[in-house]
């Protein structure tokens, strides 16, 4: 391993009591994790994907689910924070030009910039890849006015990333990406952000004003879907899944050591089925995890896309079942704990807090949205092509 | 360019495209309006009418791009079973 990916790796490991303290008072109180997410920018984490010619860590996006995994065991909110961020970092290192390369991300690096997603937008039903508000030229500015009703963190980022339609004339499906500052924005927030879980996301609706100059462009403009498919959504999903993955593995981890702190009393046949399945599911999204991961990685060692049909499917297959078992494993553990070491919020163990921010993952990007595309990718693929291929 | 029994099929798989206009080998399909399940009837329409299969290997989202490569992708199937 590179000595930059070494240190981070040492550095993430060195944050996790950080993330730890903080993330019930997180979970009561619904704010960002300021003190967190600085610890992340201090130890350089947040430059975890920034080539290391610009000064980052240089890792990919395996370095990505392991890192994200440790962090989700500790607190599922900065995780996905962080996680988020490595997503769009993913998208700038991979489609932006030369030059908003070279500014921008080294200051990602030295955790100067936070960058946040804006995607979402009333009325398009969650869909990643259509818009509506447009971009409008404005001499050699493109003017954006864009309102989102979810913005990870937005009110603690110093850039985002944001989707709007390519000209006021384009259809609904020419996307494009635009990377802009906080400061060539006019910011407010609208609505409150008051959730059952993922409280420290502080995800509340934003509407963004302002202009950025061409070169911010992140990809072709109208050509926002090729990021889409080559990073966001591989980044995401392996991020997201990583850190659910975590979460779910740190909660069965402290109802064990909770079962076996009972000393000499037996353990009934009920409970030991209940760690069962619990292990069952986390093994899985385990195992999944890791052969989509190899997939997404060896197409990109190849140079190879990943718009092929069993890619796509992989991909969305793990975040359905990533969200869907891992919610089910903390959902039946909490039975194991029962209604005084699991159900309570200060009790010693964060089953209740993982539980509702778990719940979150199947709305995540909708999985409903996932499957139905996955049924019609499905009847373009009627070998059924696994993740690995070669399996049988 | 390419069988004109090609662009019958396509057709009504792409409700943006209006009668009157032509479709080019780079009109993107897309954004002419072919979404995912429609792109699974219109792969059975064309299979149905050039008698042909096409093997999923070669699928990608990319097959379906634009006009052009959807056709090259089928004059292929075409000449092989030729």
């Amino acid at each position: 391993m590179e000595e930059e990916l070494a240190s981070a790796y040492d550095a993430a490991r060195a944050v996790l009591p950080v993330l730890e303290d903080q993330a019930a008072d997180t979970d009561r109180s619904a704010e960002f994790p300021v003190k967190a997410v600085d610890a992340l920018r201090a130890a350089g984490l947040m430059g975890l994907l920034v080539p290391v010619e610009h000064g980052g860590s240089g890792g990919d996006l395996g370095d990505l689910v392991a890192i994200a995994g440790l962090f989700g065991s500790r607190c599922v909110s900065t995780a996905l924070i962080w996680a988020m961020h490595c997503q769009q970092v993913d998208c700038v290192v991979r489609f932006g030009g030369e030059r908003l390369r070279a500014g921008l991300l080294p200051r990602i690096a030295a955790g100067e910039v936070y960058l946040a997603s804006v995607t979402t937008e009333a009325g398009k039903g969650g869909h990643l890849l259509s818009g509506d508000a447009a971009l409008v030229g404005d001499g050699d500015q493109l003017r954006i006015d864009r309102q989102a009703p979810i913005v990870t963190g937005g009110g603690h980022a110093e850039g985002f990333l944001v989707t709007m339609r390519e000209s006021p004339d384009a259809d609904d499906h020419r996307v494009t990406l635009c990377y802009a500052e906080r400061d060539q924005l006019t910011l407010e927030t609208t609505g409150e952000w008051d959730p059952l879980g993922m409280r420290g996301t502080a995800s509340a609706g934003m509407r963004l004003r302002g202009a950025v100059p061409p070169h911010q462009v992140v990809g072709e403009p109208g050509g926002f879907r090729a990021v889409a498919v080559e990073s966001m959504i591989p980044a995401g999903h392996l991020g997201w899944s990583a850190v659910w993955l975590g979460a779910a593995r740190r909660v069965l981890s402290d109802v064990l050591g909770m079962v076996r702190a009972r000393g000499a009393e037996k353990v009934s046949d009920l409970t030991a089925d209940r760690l069962a399945r619990a292990r069952i599911d986390v093994e899985l999204v385990a195992s999944y995890l890791a052969s989509v991961r190899d997939e997404v990685l060896a197409h990109r060692r190849a140079g190879t896309s990943l718009a092929g049909m069993p890619t796509q499917i992989h991909l969305n297959n793990l975040k359905v079942a990533a969200s869907e078992l891992t919610f089910r494993a903390v959902d039946g553990l909490m039975q194991v704990a029962g209604l005084a070491k699991g159900y309570l919020r200060d009790s010693p163990i964060p089953v209740e807090r993982v539980f509702r921010d778990l719940r979150s993952a199947a709305l995540n990007y909708g999985n409903d949205r996932l499957t139905t595309m996955t049924g019609a990718l499905a009847l373009l693929d009627r070998d059924v092509t696994f993740a690995p291929a070669g399996l049988l | 360019m390419w069988d004109a029994r090609f662009e019958e099929v396509l057709r009504p798989y792409l409700p943006f495209l209006p009668a009157d206009e032509p479709l080019t080998p780079e009109s993107s399909l897309r954004d002419l309006g072919l979404d995912s399940l429609g792109t699974v009837e219109l792969l059975g329409a064309l299979e149905h009418e050039f008698g042909v299969r096409f093997v999923d290997d070669a699928l990608s989202l990319e097959t379906f791009a634009n006009a052009g490569v959807l056709w090259a992708a089928l004059d292929n199937l075409l000449k092989q079973a030729a």
